[in-house]
């Protein structure tokens, strides 16, 4: 009965704080920025794949993940916390999930689970909290017809040729659309039209609250994504040095499926190294 | 013993028509041969426009229902949504398939309209959960096979709203000399009470509520017996009619919907001498 | 399967030993077969549902995905081979994700079996597992208690009988894609028309390097004709007491929005 005798090392301070999530939060903000944009037709991930040396094989490292196919993640902070907290968030959305209801979870609900799973961490004895911050990026296929006023264009793919609707009327459970959260180590989460966290998150908020316009599409998304990078990037930007992940139409080609009823194709993607420099050129 | 599908009896029937679903139930409850209640509803609700009928052993029957309020309730306060028809129908397989080494002795049928597209749902359980998708029709319940035999022949596509209505009339009045699903003053031959003989539910697309245009109508029918409810309020009508119909307190039914439909004046015959059910089919 | 519920059982248990029947769960009688051929492999199945002497589902799915290169058509109890093929599914999704990794046949054909043997046989899922990975073309049989077979051609079920006789008068090696969906699709007829637990339509999935291709109801041999004359019940059956037509501007003069209490007794249960 070893917990009998493990308390909890997060405890709280004198003067009514928790100076473990503190430095949990220190540990995010020395980590390396990373972004996320919500625009009308999908969401974009961003991020710099950093490596401590010219030595290490970047094409190995991977930053952002695909934890549903509809739903991605990034962080700022601890990689082998990041990996624990995506191999929990692919299992609850699951096991918590879709072995019941045979769908995957809607983003704010998966969420949710993940910022119950850093809570957990932050009250339970002998674990210290998670040092990561999230974004998480999803879309989810609301329960109200698509026409309603206000709601979200039909599709990805047609929101291409459809007109923008301005105003933050995409997202949401009822509605559908794109969702976009950050989960901090304390288990607290908020939606966001656009955010950064990380190392010089302040710097591309600011940054991205100049060029965040609403009706956003997804192009123009990546593309502001982009910018934001360069702005707080070190390195060189370049293919191997920046990981794109974005929520876009589905994309039927991945499926590897034809002749399923009802059967789409995943939303979620990562962009190859060749995309990204596609981007980059006509930056 | 009997099987315990079979001690307390009773049946349930679901069909798609056109843009509507419809499910119905019979009313009893039995001790085997003795009829211990006329008022044992076995069609319950578990959202705008899910339903879901539980046929055999009735100790499971209230189980299990009280079980799915619980969970659908919870459902709704975590996704701050109502269920999705089909949702529901993996939320009951799934549960169902979590005894599968101890289950329930029941057979659900689920009922209802897709809130998204407004498309029919309907499925069939057996007791662990597997399911049954139809395009058709679903039946469960003592009087499943005398059910088989009359929607195979009296099912057609594409019923408008009152035709499946009547359908599922025709299904139950030729159930009803199932002894274990007739009604205690059938089987004595006593005179028809003003009693319900079966309540038969039927959805409408749930057509969203718009500020100023919606309805929303829970009514119950002229007789005073089993209430029914209905959204309405339809995307780009025209007007919007209600028609009541009675049939001598044994159903009561409030429509709502298109004017265009051809059922918004469904009876000429409004003078029409009200039958007891059996003598229809003397 | 971390969790099935046995609560019930005691009950139902003496229920049973008092003489009472166990409930008929929906089983697929089945005939399903599978067929390597040079480049793929194609598996294929009826769609019959039986619940004893009853057709349950006229036209039911039993090949089953796994992943977009696995797929499995299952026999016995339905609800047996729809969860444990969903839940070894699951398991492979979850094992595909955090490898990287394509899933294999072999992987998924020993998590079946390891999955089916631990339960000694009381799980009825009766399996014909095909795929192709980077490891090649694999087609398997699991059998519910745990044991496993590797053929180029298998039949399972009810009506592997009829439908092994077709394999074994027409098999040969080196099939071409056509031939073998042909050879499947003839099979499954065999079973259809020759086994009483199978019937209604041909199902073909036909599985290679580059993708999978779902035939659902390749073949529909038993299709219901027209009737010959409606059974509908007349308008007026049911009588009209009264009728009256609201316009909707007026609907809230005649439709009150509240509950009202249902004489002698409780209302449907209506949760609001």
């Amino acid at each position: 009965m070893a917990d009998r005798y493990s308390f909890s090392l997060t405890t709280f301070s004198p003067s009514g704080k928790l100076v473990q999530i503190e430095y949990a939060l220190n540990a995010v903000n020395q980590g390396v920025t990373a972004l996320g944009i919500k625009a009308t037709n999908g969401i974009v991930l961003a991020t710099e794949k950093k490596s401590s040396s010219p030595l290490a094989d970047p094409s190995s490292l991977s930053k952002i993940s695909l934890i549903t196919p509809n739903i991605g993640m990034v962080y700022s902070g601890m990689g082998p916390d990041y990996r624990v907290l995506v191999d929990r968030a692919r299992k609850v959305s699951h096991t918590g999930y879709k072995r019941i209801y045979n769908e995957y979870p809607p983003t704010r609900i998966l969420v949710q689970d993940v910022a119950r799973v850093m809570q957990e961490a932050t009250q339970s004895g002998g674990v210290r909290p998670y040092g990561v911050s999230l974004l998480v990026a999803g879309w989810d296929e609301g329960i109200l017809p698509e026409d309603e006023e206000g709601g979200e264009q039909k599709e990805g793919e047609k929101g291409e040729e459809g007109e923008k609707k301005a105003g933050g009327k995409t997202g949401g459970i009822l509605k559908g659309g794109p969702m976009l959260y950050q989960v901090d180590p304390s288990g607290s989460y908020f939606p966001w039209k656009a955010t950064a966290i990380g190392k010089s998150a302040t710097t591309a908020k600011t940054f991205l609250e100049k060029r965040y316009t609403e009706g956003l599409e997804l192009e123009d998304a990546v593309h502001i994504a982009l910018l934001t990078l360069k702005e707080t990037i070190e390195g060189e930007m370049n293919g191997e040095t920046i990981e794109i992940g974005i929520v876009g139409p589905p994309a039927d080609h991945l499926l590897g499926v034809e002749g399923v009823e009802g059967a789409v194709g995943p939303r979620f993607r990562k962009l190859t190294p060749q995309e990204i420099e596609d981007y980059l050129t006509n930056l | 013993m009997s099987s315990p599908f079979s001690i307390n009896g009773g049946a349930a029937v679901a069909m798609v028509g056109k843009d509507c679903v419809a499910i119905a139930c019979d009313l009893r409850l039995g001790l085997q041969a003795l009829t211990v209640s006329n008022n044992f509803p076995k069609i319950f609700q578990y959202g705008d426009n899910v339903f879901l009928g539980l046929t055999g052993l009735a100790t499971d029957v209230s189980t299990v229902s009280d079980l799915f309020r619980y969970k659908v309730n919870m459902y709704r306060l975590r996704e701050e949504r109502h269920i999705a028809p089909k949702t529901f129908a993996n939320l009951v397989s799934s549960s169902l398939y979590e005894r599968r080494f101890g289950p329930y002795f029941v057979s659900p049928v689920v009922a209802g309209l897709e809130p998204k597209t407004g498309a029919p749902f309907i499925c069939g359980f057996d007791s662990i959960g597997c399911i049954d998708f139809a395009k058709d029709f679903i039946v469960s319940g003592t009087a499943s096979e005398q059910l088989f035999g009359m929607c195979e022949s009296l099912w057609e596509p594409d019923m408008v709203y009152l035709d499946a209505f009547f359908v599922m009339r025709g299904c139950l009045l030729i159930m009803m000399p199932e002894p274990r699903c007739a009604l205690r003053d059938h089987i004595t031959g006593a005179p028809q009470r003003r009693r319900p003989r079966c309540s038969l539910r039927l959805g409408r697309p749930r057509l969203h509520h718009r500020e100023g245009q919606g309805h929303k109508a829970v009514a119950e029918g002229a007789a005073g017996l089993e209430g029914f409810r209905s959204g309405g309020g339809h995307r780009g009508s025209e007007g919007t009619n209600i028609s009541v119909m009675a049939e001598r307190a044994i159903y009561g039914v409030v429509t709502i919907g298109h004017s265009e439909t051809p059922w918004s004046r469904p009876h000429q015959e409004t003078s029409h001498q009200a039958q007891a059910p059996w003598e229809l089919w003397q | 399967m971390p969790g099935f519920d046995f609560s019930n059982y005691n009950r139902n248990a003496a229920l049973h030993a008092r003489g009472v029947p166990l409930p008929k769960a929906t089983s697929t009688g089945t005939t399903i077969v599978g067929c390597i051929y040079d480049g793929g492999v194609v598996i294929a199945a009826d769609t019959r549902a039986t619940s004893g002497p009853i057709v349950a589902d006229k036209n039911c799915e039993k090949l089953h995905y796994i992943a977009s290169n696995i797929w499995c058509a299952g026999a016995g109890t339905a609800a047996d081979t729809e969860f444990t093929t969903s839940l070894i599914s699951s398991q492979l999704e979850l094992h595909s994700l955090s490898t990287g990794r394509k899933p294999r046949v072999v992987t998924c054909m020993t998590m079946l079996k390891q999955h089916l043997f631990r339960y000694q046989g009381h799980i009825g899922a009766y399996l014909v597992v095909a795929g192709v990975d980077p490891t090649g073309t694999h087609l398997f049989t699991v059998h519910a208690h745990g044991s496993t077979d590797k053929l180029p051609y298998v039949t399972m079920g009810s009506g592997s009988l009829a439908a092994m006789s077709v394999f074994e008068t027409q098999w040969k090696p080196s099939l071409t894609q056509d031939e073998a969906v042909k050879l499947c699709a003839d099979a499954i007829e065999s079973g259809i028309w020759n086994d009483l637990g199978s019937g209604s339509n041909v199902d073909v999935a036909i599985i290679t390097p580059d993708k999978t291709t779902l035939k659902r109801n390749y073949i529909k041999p038993n299709e219901r004709s027209q009737k010959l004359r409606s059974y509908a019940f007349a308008k007026g059956s049911t009588a009209v007491l009264n009728e009256k037509i609201i316009r909707k501007e007026d609907i809230s003069d005649f439709v009150s929005v509240h509950e009202i209490a249902v004489e002698g007794g409780d209302s449907m249960e209506v949760d609001t």
